[in-house]
């Protein structure tokens, strides 16, 4: 990685802390003008982040897939990038009360434990259709990450409405309710796309590679199990209790312990 | 020029001597024309609410003795007894009382906004009838101008107090719309029927009433336009609807645990909100325990009226900090009125003095020729305007000072200028 690149990347960092205390200071406090900085924090910080990525790809001549930094960096991108705009257009606010932090900890993550992803440039050379299934993958943990950020604004807006406390801050709890729904049902189509991609490369594609490469995607299995029953209860048994709600963020959490912690291993074929 | 205030509102006098002294819309007229008439006031506006009834004046002097004899007349009560009752404010304090009083931090329920208005049509009244000239046009302006940055720039008019609105405003933090919202109200306390009035004003397409008189029920249900139904039928409507609002006048309770767990699982988990305002309860409280049920008695509204008070009591703070930035600015305003008349006052002094000093030399001064005595003459006004020169550099600077009024005041009474000179405009 450049000296520049790192320092695009540090700023964005910085400014992701910035945020996620200024959304933080303005829900525990009320000030007005603290959420609208928080907000402007959030876009410069989307902003130098994608420039440092796009250094990232022009400059260290690594494939965009070699390791994780610019994969999860896509993700902390999107998934800022929808929750600016549905705080901006939609009912769902205080997205970004926890799309913050979740930026903030996974670009720290990324920076402070590079992941190489070995051979993955010669693999994804000799099979570009496997971007696909980065690709679906990828949206469809932003689409996760945002149902789990509407899920948790769920759980705390029932716990301070069981206190018989008034936080109109937050949205409303059907508000919140459809929008964990949404996100979990649009991220969950992605997701199972990109793991249906996944299993057939497991499956279909020919030779040593295989061996250790496996791991990842079956670890993807928690996760889609979990977003799986919780779609079948709220869409096809139409249940609302707020317990369905821990299934989206054991989904969430499983996918993001294995997009982060799990190692992937691209071995070269002969 | 002085601006004075007298008044009482809901914190220093009860009702009963509130709608004594109070001044109906028909009679402003009048009493204004009175005011600046037959009691010699320069300007005058009445603010009049069920509140509170102020009466601001522009005056030539400090005392407040015509707004006494006035309010004493106008109502046929002797003073003295009331005098209790009331506050009396002076310069710089009426504005700060005015700007409090439009921003909503002197209302009974704080921050609401219908004082606005109230305190625009005591403008307006005062403007139609000529009581209104210079000062109590600008310190009415500006109050509201304050007033409305207070409301803009804080949360002071954010959320509501009493019982009833913030059952409906707790109501609105489990359904962000209400509009589609069915809502079941059991029994007709009066607060219930408060509470599902707001409801259906917030738009919830229907509400059902259960009593155990079913007349009345269906009285009720008449003027919400909503549904009566058999107190039988209750079980199946909790299963129904959205909202329950119940103030039945049962020893105990009405609604258990199992009713609610049976119209849970017809909801098939979807939030029910419950607002128990029966003393004593007539939902056991241990529904709060269930997923997804929101129950809510009157010791938990009271609560959160309190809460949401705390909360405002926050943003007083911030509003006191507006108030005290723009009272900086109508005092150098008003400084500035004083500054000019006062700069003239003292010419007009200086000249009476210079003509008095020369009639009394009069006769000694006789057998100088013409142009010694415009000599002399022009001594004296050269003396007067040197002797003038710093007090006037200072008085123009004492305009921006914080308490210049009381500085120009320690003016006027050092050069022994008679009572306060007049405004200019």
């Amino acid at each position: 990685m450049t000296a520049a690149c790192i320092t695009f990347l540090g700023t964005s960092l910085l400014l992701y802390l910035a945020g996620a205390l200024l959304y933080l200071s303005h829900f525990l406090h009320r000030r007005g003008t603290w959420e609208e900085w928080g907000r402007r924090a959030l876009s410069w910080g989307v902003a130098i982040h994608a420039v440092g990525i796009l250094m990232h790809f022009l400059f260290s001549g690594l494939s965009p897939f070699s390791n994780l930094l610019p994969v999860i960096s896509l993700l902390i991108i999107a998934g800022l990038i929808v929750g600016l705009v549905l705080e901006r257009y939609s009912r769902i606010r205080r997205l970004n009360l926890l799309l913050a932090p979740l930026a903030f900890f996974g670009l720290l993550y990324l920076l402070l434990m590079p992941v190489r992803l070995e051979g993955a440039t010669s693999v994804l050379l000799h099979y570009p259709w496997l971007g696909v299934h980065v690709g679906a993958t990828l949206l469809g943990n932003v689409g996760f990450a945002l149902a789990f950020a509407s899920a948790t604004i769920y759980l705390v807006q029932g716990r301070l409405l069981k206190q018989g406390r008034l936080n109109s801050l937050l949205p409303a709890l059907d508000t919140a309710a459809s929008a964990t729904y949404r996100f979990a049902a649009t991220g969950f189509a992605f997701f199972t796309l990109g793991l249906g991609m996944g299993i057939l490369w497991l499956f279909g594609a020919p030779g040593e590679y295989l061996a250790r490469s496996d791991t990842k995607i079956w670890m993807a299995v928690p996760s889609w199990v979990f977003f799986a029953t919780y779609l079948y209860l709220r869409g096809l048994r139409g249940s609302h209790g707020s317990r369905l709600k821990w299934l989206v963020i054991l989904g969430f959490l499983t996918a993001a312990a294995n997009l982060l912690v799990v190692r992937h291993h691209f071995v070269d074929g002969p | 020029m002085h601006i004075l205030a007298l008044g009482l509102n809901h914190t220093t006098a009860p009702v009963e001597v509130r709608e004594r002294l109070a001044f109906p819309e028909p009679v402003l007229p009048q009493a204004l024309k009175e005011l600046t008439g037959r009691y010699g006031l320069h300007e005058a506006a009445i603010l009049s609410t069920c509140n509170r009834a102020e009466i601001y004046a522009a005056s030539e002097g400090e005392s407040d003795e015509a707004l006494w004899r006035f309010l004493a007349e106008a109502h046929e009560v002797d003073p003295e007894a009331l005098r209790p009752h009331f506050y009396q404010h002076r310069d710089a304090e009426v504005a700060e009382h005015l700007f409090r009083v439009a921003c909503g931090i002197d209302s009974l329920v704080i921050g609401e906004s219908q004082i606005m208005a109230q305190v625009r049509t005591a403008l307006e009244a005062a403007q139609q009838n000529g009581a209104a000239r210079l000062l109590i046009n600008e310190l009415f302006q500006r109050s509201l101008h304050v007033g409305k940055r207070a409301r803009s720039e804080t949360e002071i008019g954010h959320g509501r107090l009493s019982i009833s609105t913030a059952a409906v405003e707790l109501a609105g933090q489990v359904f962000d719309r209400l509009e589609g919202r069915q809502a079941l109200l059991l029994g007709a306390g009066e607060m219930a029927e408060l509470t599902a009035q707001y409801l259906v004003e917030s738009g919830i397409s229907k509400l059902l009433v259960v009593n155990r008189t079913h007349e009345r029920a269906q009285d009720l249900a008449r003027r919400f336009q909503g549904e009566a139904l058999p107190f039988e039928q209750m079980a199946t409507a909790l299963g129904a609807v959205d909202i329950v609002i119940s103030s039945t006048s049962a020893p105990g309770f009405v609604i258990l645990p199992a009713a609610i767990q049976q119209a849970m699982r017809q909801r098939r988990g979807r939030p029910l909100f419950l607002i128990d305002i029966a003393v004593p309860r007539d939902i056991d409280p241990a529904v709060k325990e269930l997923d997804n049920v929101f129950l809510f008695d009157i010791d938990d509204l009271e609560q959160v009226v309190r809460a949401n008070r705390q909360e405002r009591e926050r943003e007083i703070l911030k509003v006191q900090g507006l108030i005290e930035e723009e009272l900086k600015g109508f005092l150098h305003w008003f400084n500035a009125q004083g500054t000019g008349s006062l700069i003239k006052s003292l010419h007009q002094h200086a000249e009476e003095l210079r003509r008095a000093e020369l009639e009394r030399w009069g006769a000694k001064l006789a057998h100088l020729s013409e142009q010694d005595r415009q000599l002399v003459d022009g001594l004296l006004r050269g003396y007067a305007n040197k002797m003038l020169h710093q007090p006037l550099v200072q008085i123009r600077e004492f305009a921006n000072a914080e308490d210049g009024y009381q500085r120009l005041d320690t003016v006027r009474r050092l050069f022994g200028l008679a009572g306060p000179p007049e405004q200019e405009g």
